[in-house]
């Protein structure tokens, strides 16, 4: 972005209508703009964000329209003309040659190594970057249902601010402009926009578009009636707890192994309170816990897109007297949270009941069994460890069970054969029970890593999520490495294939690099660790999955 | 609580690489690790120390950029690094550690291999164990049983793929094991013809059993080729130790080849069929007569040897020396004393060999002496012998034409005008009688040639009583010879002189020969059991077919069983009539027959499938008794008259019996055949000795060790 | 013992069946005068083959061929399959000729150190977790100069006042003690002896020590502690890595002595069993 294109965003909305006296004096709204937003240009049926895709931005529509794709489940837009490809996996051949191929010598880097992307699908090198295209619009349109989109509008914010996939896909509609601003730059402007007109119109846009989507994903809301579901929308709260960029206190909150958890969280509803809706959790994690003798216990977790207080309010719709809440529920950093009323969910209820009548099969799918919607242990020590030391974060989280573990290093060699004879974690690290939970990344849902990072070097995956380090762009400032509480990042001294070290040219020093934990992105099969593991002593496990975390800790 | 050893940050704890080769030295020595770690070739990467250069006196401090460029305090004045030297020897890691390991064993195994266990010929220490005690002394020389033997490594990958190589051992076996025969690596040692042949026989004779599970499962896996040459080795394995049994097999396995299979010995085994009755005895004994008459009654209690009767089997039955077969005792000591006397026969005239025709001495006229005058000749012909004599004799032919059929008896009853053919018969036989007494042996064989050879070389010879009696017949036969010979008249007085002799010369020779003057024939009677001349003459004349030999007077004399002498004398019952009880045998291949002089020829057989020893039967308690498996035969009212069939059959003239060859017909011995149930009392699973190699050989054509 | 050595009962259950099997059909073969010692050798042969492909697959764990713990379990039941092949195969004798005898004690010294290993590796782990700081054991040198460094420095700390008895106490009982791994076998039979007397030692100390080196004393406990605690880990690691060291190159040597075994039994055993 050059100083004039910044002067004439400024100008015109949406940044007109901010006012930068609010942005601290390092970091004005200007250079927000000058870093964190860039131009594009798209052409007629250029697929600009995919459903299910990890965003990091945010798009602003300058000239030109859009069309949003409406249609969910089966009879979306396939994923052939979307173009879509998993990230590149090594053949059988190459995953052999790695065998004998693989440096001797630790941290090898190409210096000079260029990566060029093969076109496939209906691409074309267009704005100075290959795209996918949709290469008959009209049919498309004739065949799908979509919305438009016109200038002075926004979209993909969800998804960048929420840190969560993309729930549409979006494509250009003609020749068009747009403004991509990384989830970043949005989250400043938002942090010191002081007159919230942004944020308004980002929860107005949400509450439009995508609350209704969002609230279907859960089964309560899947066979809500259309004009039941307008009131909901209309009616639902947003809510934000906890500090967006609470990584800072987490840091001292897990070295600080003593305090309790009590007081310092932020609230949602309290143990004993009657709830004046069911809470929906956007993003962020939520604490479920309990009063104990003087303390809380912690009894289970909330993932994004998990519901809490239906028990109540279902039990208050069959006694007809309020419930009050057992158990609170409080934010883990930052929580992006919907809120809706009870009287709506009530009605929900009165409809449901009124359908499982009607179709007792249906019954069975629709509604299920309350209170499985959290994520529970039988051990609540181990839960609430797992919560505070939020390892809860993990999307992928490693544990190695000691107890069958023979510490034969199997699965470090592995690893190692897999990145050219480098491992990517140690076999340390916190032990919960018999469960070690190495320094090995845990590809958080909310990666705190990423924040700092200058290049962008740490990025996310956008097939499949996970968070991976480009080596061709990491400077080696380590500011992820200090900032992941987890310790899954290193610094290693790279060397070139000789094996010496590769030094700055000016001040001598050996340069570093990052390296992590990429859940053997590029191998066939998936993470080589745990099927190397002799004993199934080594898994992974998605936190944010209820019956896979109660299977891997259960003895 | 104590403190954390590990710190797990970042900054403190780096990468652990357990699949590099090399670990830093002062990690494993002091546990202080250097942050650059050792190279993957071993060597140690920390270059602390420089070579300071000398520069104008000076020395400087010669540090790369890359390891932290000239140190402060530079090269001490002697020209030596100031900083301490931090380098290390790097140590094998764990991993590698185990990989040199794992490189030192499979280097020790693979020379090991090499040179102790290979080599250019196989080393004794390869042996995989000790021979059985009988091969102990070819043990060190492996090339007496391995043809690989007889190279090292690359011949053995050779051989190794080679298909013949187990044939091509088995024929170093035969190189000792010759006992085999020709045929040893064939199934059971017979030509794959006759295995067939056994094979279709039993297979018709047997009815198809219920086989083994055992057996039927293992035969999915298919049994082993019997259409081949099977190589020693499938059965007998060695190496296993000095006292090894090298011919264990058992049942099942044996069997596994067999067409038809059981369970075991007791079950469903094939019956034994007449065994061991398959074929008559040898001599003919009925011992239901012997043992139930002559043996109880008290009348035949005198003839027996020193008055006392047998009274067990054992009295005439003994094993032979190895134990296998049951010896029967010879005629002296068992059958002489009541059948000797019967053989001598004194009463028997004996056979006529040569006689004189009764000639009137008108019809000889003046053609010279012809002792027998008067009374009859008794045969209408002259004895088998003479008649042979004279079969090429032109004048004797010529005579026996002009006369027709000649009846001697009434030869004296001819015409007038056939006197001079009689008087030719005459001479035929004076002149035969002069020959014979002056050239001997040389006369009968010119006369009888090779067409009767059986007469030829007589023992004891016929022709020192022929010679006899040609001076006591015919003093003067020379002249006379002489005299015809010039066709001058021969005076018929010579006769006469001769009667003056006749006292002096003995009539019997005690050589068997007898010479009558009564009738003016000479006969031989024989000696006793195992005549000689008797023996002779039948194992000759036994070769030629017998249906023929019927019709052979001197046949019919001497083995008609219910005729002696001649056909119209009344002998005694045995004289002469060794086929009485000794059985004549015809091979079907060859149609030779031959007399089976002696009871039980051992090992006749070449081909033996079953072997069965007696002595260690009777020593067991019960069974002493022979009766305990040769059991009498109840139901047969009149065994002799049975027993006889066997041996002698009536020919159709009815007029004489007719001997029977066929040795392998089924014998009504008289006892019941040996019955599968008795074996079985004793042969079963609780004694546990009914395994099929307790009686049965797999080697049919092993030659028997001699006792 | 739940899951101890095999995953589950049917495993059990298939291995007897398995190995019925393979003993009745031996015996079937046998009847067929089959040389069973062939079958069961070439059997052998390829099982040893493929149990020692566990340790190929170990390398290639970038190919998709299953997890290697279900090879582990599959390397587990083959190898003990295999023992039974064996005593078919030797026909429960102990072989006379001395290459074979060799063979033999090679192959029982491969078969039992991995069982040996892998009751080890399914009775260990747990009492790693037991006691002691789980720690890498290739760093155990590290953290034991660590302790050693510290304990140094308390005891120079200590030797300000005239009357070193720390440090005397310290040379006399504490140095060969922090100086490496000491007391393996006692941890084996974990036995607590050494700990109770040197205890019994400091209880005897303590009479004559003024406060502050009381302080340190019950620093240098702690580091006793530590630092015993690191002995066991390590003895424990060691006996656990260490185990493989057996299995892992005698079975390079199983395969070359059976291959040339193989080779001598093909070119010499028609004649013999």
């Amino acid at each position: 972005m050059t100083d004039e294109m910044v002067e004439s965003l400024l100008k015109a909305p949406p940044f007109s209508k901010i006012d930068p006296s609010g942005f601290k004096r390092s970091l004005p709204l200007r250079d927000i703009l000058k870093n964190d937003v860039r131009i594009i240009g798209f052409d007629e049926g250029d697929i600009i964000v995919r459903r299910g895709d990890w965003g990091n931005s945010a798009f602003f529509i300058l000239s030109g329209n859009m069309r949003v794709e409406l249609e969910r489940k089966q009879t979306s837009l396939p994923d052939e003309i979307l173009g879509r490809r998993t990230s590149r996996v090594k053949t059988f051949w190459e995953s052999l040659t790695q065998l004998w191929h693989n440096n001797t010598e630790p941290e090898v880097r190409e210096i000079a190594a260029v990566s060029s992307s093969k076109a496939t699908f209906h691409s074309r090198n267009t704005h100075g970057g290959t795209r996918i295209y949709l290469q008959e619009v009209s049919a498309v349109l004739d065949k799908y249902r979509t919305a438009r989109l016109e200038p002075g509008q926004w979209f993909g914010e969800v998804a960048a601010l929420g840190r969560t996939s993309r729930v549409a896909t979006v494509f250009s509609e003609g020749v068009s402009q747009l403004l991509e601003i990384r989830w970043q730059g949005i989250r400043d402007i938002l942090r010191y926009d002081k007159e919230g007109s942004l944020k308004q119109y980002i929860e107005d846009v949400f509450r439009e578009r995508a609350l209704s989507a969002f609230l279907r994903t859960d089964p309560l809301f899947q066979a809500c009636q259309p004009e039941l579901m307008q009131r909901i929308v209309e009616q639902v709260e947003f809510h934000t707890f906890g500090n967006y960029d609470s990584h800072q206190p987490f840091k001292q909150l897990l070295e600080d192994q003593n305090h309790k958890t009590d007081g310092r969280e932020p609230v949602i509803i309290r143990e004993g309170d009657y709830p004046s809706g069911i809470v929906m959790i956007r993003s962020g994690l939520a604490r479920i816990s309990q009063r104990h003798y003087n303390g809380q216990r912690t009894i289970g977790y909330l993932s994004p897109g998990q519901i809490f207080g239906l028990d109540e309010i279902q039990a208050e719709v069959k006694g007809l007297t309020p419930v009050a809440c057992n158990a609170q529920l409080s934010a883990i950093g930052h929580l992006n949270a919907v809120l809706v009323p009870t009287a709506l969910v009530e009605e929900i209820l009165v409809q449901n009941s009124q359908s499982k009548s009607s179709d007792s099969q249906k019954k069975k799918k629709n509604v299920r069994p309350t209170g499985s919607q959290s994520v529970k242990l039988n051990d609540d020590i181990l839960l609430s460890q797992l919560v505070d030391r939020h390892y809860v974060q993990g999307t992928s989280l490693m544990v190695i069970d000691l107890d069958r573990c023979t510490r034969c290093d199997d699965c470090v060699r592995a690893c190692a054969t897999t990145h050219d004879n480098n491992p990517r974690f140690i076999r340390h690290g916190p032990i919960l029970n018999q469960y070690m939970i190495p320094n090995s990344c845990l590809h958080c849902v909310d990666p705190i890593c990423m924040i700092e990072c200058p290049t962008g070097a740490i990025f996310r995956d956008l097939a499949q999520g996970d968070i991976i380090i480009n080596e061709q762009t990491c400077i080696g400032c380590a500011q992820c490495a200090s900032n992941c509480p987890f310790n899954a990042i290193r610094m290693v001294d790279i060397r070139d294939a000789k094996g010496a070290l590769i030094v700055d040219s000016q001040t001598q020093a050996p340069l570093t690099q990052a390296t992590k934990c990429d859940l053997c992105i590029d191998q066939r099969g998936g993470p080589a660790c745990e099927r190397a593991c002799p004993h199934d002593a080594l898994f992974r496990v998605d936190m944010h999955d209820a019956t896979k975390v109660e299977e891997a800790f259960s003895p | 609580m104590t403190e954390q050893l590990q710190p797990f940050d970042w900054k403190s704890s780096n990468y652990e690489r357990p699949a590099n080769t090399w670990v830093c030295g002062r990690l494993c020595e002091e546990g202080l690790p250097c942050r650059l770690g050792p190279g993957s070739k071993g060597d140690c990467q920390v270059q602390s120390r420089c070579e300071p250069e000398e520069k104008g006196g000076k020395y400087q401090c010669s540090r790369s950029t890359l390891h932290g460029g000239k140190c402060k305090t530079g090269p001490a004045p002697d020209g030596t690094c100031c900083q301490p030297d931090t380098s290390c020897q790097p140590r094998r890691s764990l991993l590698a550690r185990r990989r040199l390991l794992g490189g030192i064993a499979a280097f020790i195994a693979a020379s090991l291999c090499l040179i102790i266990f290979g080599g250019a010929s196989p080393s004794p220490l390869l042996s995989p164990g000790a021979v059985t005690a009988s091969h102990a002394k070819i043990e060190s020389n492996c090339t007496a049983c391995h043809t690989a033997a007889e190279g090292g490594l690359g011949t053995w990958i050779h051989i190794a793929f080679n298909h013949e190589t187990a044939l091509k051992d088995s024929a170093l076996c035969l190189k000792c094991h010759a006992e085999l025969g020709n045929e040893a690596l064939f199934a059971h040692g017979v030509s794959l013809n006759r295995l067939a042949e056994i094979t279709a026989r039993i297979q018709t004779k047997n009815e198809p059993v219920s086989t083994p599970i055992a057996l039927q499962l293992a035969s999915l896996t298919g049994p082993p080729a019997t259409k081949d040459q099977l190589s020693c080795s499938t059965c007998h394995r060695e190496h296993h130790g000095r006292k090894a049994d090298l011919t264990h097999l058992t049942d099942l396995q044996c069997q596994t080849c067999h067409t038809r299979q059981f369970e075991d010995f007791q079950h469903g085994h094939p019956a034994l069929g007449d065994y061991p009755y398959n074929r008559r005895s040898r001599i003919y004994f009925d011992h239901d007569a012997h043992l139930n008459r002559y043996f109880v009654k008290e009348e035949f209690k005198r003839t027996m040897p020193a008055g006392v009767k047998p009274d067990s089997c054992n009295s005439c039955h003994t094993p032979d020396a190895s134990g296998r077969f049951m010896l029967t005792g010879s005629f002296q000591n068992t059958c002489a004393s009541c059948h000797e006397p019967q053989i001598e026969d004194l009463e028997f005239p004996g056979v006529p060999f040569f006689a004189l025709p009764t000639i009137s001495p008108q019809i000889m006229k003046a053609q010279g002496a012809w002792p027998n005058t008067t009374g009859t000749f008794k045969t209408a012909r002259l004895p088998q012998l003479m008649e042979l004599l004279l079969e090429q004799d032109p004048l004797y032919q010529n005579a026996i034409t002009q006369l027709g059929t000649v009846d001697y008896r009434k030869l004296n009853n001819a015409d007038p005008d056939q006197y001079a053919a009689v008087a030719d018969i005459a001479w035929s036989i004076k002149r035969l009688l002069y020959d014979i007494s002056t050239d001997g042996e040389s006369v009968l064989q010119q006369r009888l040639g090779n067409s009767h050879p059986e007469y030829l070389h007589l023992n004891p010879s016929l022709i020192p009583t022929l010679s006899q009696a040609q001076q006591i017949w015919f003093p003067n036969l020379a002249t006379e010879i002489k005299l015809h010979g010039e066709n001058k008249p021969v005076p018929a007085t010579a006769a006469k002189a001769s009667k003056t002799q006749t006292s002096r010369i003995p009539r019997d020779a005690g050589n068997g020969w007898t010479l009558s003057e009564s009738d003016f024939t000479i006969r031989y009677r024989p000696l006793g059991h195992a005549d000689p001349l008797l023996k002779r003459w039948f194992d000759q004349v036994i070769q030629s077919q017998t249906q023929a030999l019927d019709r052979d007077p001197m046949w019919r004399i001497l083995s008609n069983p219910t005729a002696s002498g001649t056909e119209d004398t009344q002998g005694a019952l045995a004289s002469g009539r060794c086929l009485m009880c000794h059985s004549v045998d015809q091979n079907p291949e060859t149609g030779l027959s031959r007399i089976n002089w002696l009871p039980l020829p051992v090992s006749q057989t070449t081909e033996r499938f079953t072997q069965f020893s007696h002595a260690p039967h009777l020593s067991m308690g019960q069974y002493e008794k022979c009766a305990g498996c040769h059991a009498f035969e109840p139901s047969r009212p009149d065994n002799s008259a049975i027993l006889q069939q066997d041996y002698f059959a009536r020919a159709p003239s009815n007029l004489f019996w007719q001997i029977n060859v066929d040795g392998q017909q089924t014998c009504t011995s008289g006892f019941q055949p040996v019955s599968h149930q008795t074996c079985v009392t004793c042969h079963n699973k609780t004694t546990e000795t009914q395994s099929c190699l307790q009686c049965h050989n797999y080697h049919a054509h092993k030659r028997m060790e001699k006792p | 013992m739940r899951k101890i050595l095999f995953q589950n009962r049917n495993t059990i259950a298939a291995f007897v069946i398995i190995s019925l099997i393979i003993v009745a059909s031996c015996n079937l073969f046998a009847i067929t005068l089959s040389h069973t010692s062939f079958v069961t050798g070439t059997v052998l042969l390829i099982c040893l083959l493929m149990l020692a492909g566990y340790q190929l697959r170990k390398k290639l764990s970038i190919l998709l061929i299953g997890k290697t713990s279900a090879w582990l379990q599959f390397h587990i039941f083959l190898g003990l399959l295999t023992s039974v092949l064996f005593m078919l195969h030797i026909k429960m004798q102990i072989p006379d000729g001395l290459f074979e005898f060799v063979l033999f004690l090679n192959y029982l010294t491969v078969f039992f150190s991995g069982v040996a290993g892998w009751i080890l590796s399914r009775r260990i782990p747990h009492r790693l977790l037991s006691r002691g700081e789980e720690v890498i054991f290739e760093r155990i040198p590290l953290h034991r100069r660590n302790i050693h460094e510290k304990v140094k420095s308390l005891v120079r700390e200590s030797n300000t006042s005239e009357k070193a008895a720390i440090p005397d106490f310290y040379e006399e009982h504490l140095r060969t003690f922090f100086e490496g791994p000491r007391n393996q076998l006692r941890h084996i039979l974990h036995s607590e002896r050494h700990r109770h007397e040197l205890s019994q030692k400091i209880t005897a100390l303590k009479p004559f020590l003024n406060p502050q080196e009381l302080a340190v004393l019950q620093q240098l406990t702690e580091q006793i502690q530590l630092k015993d605690d690191l002995d066991y880990q390590y003895v424990f690691q060691a006996i656990i890595k260490l185990w493989p060291f057996v299995h892992v190159p005698l079975t390079y040597s199983l395969i070359i002595f059976a291959l040339y075994h193989t080779l001598a039994v093909c070119a010499f055993a028609s004649t013999s069993g």
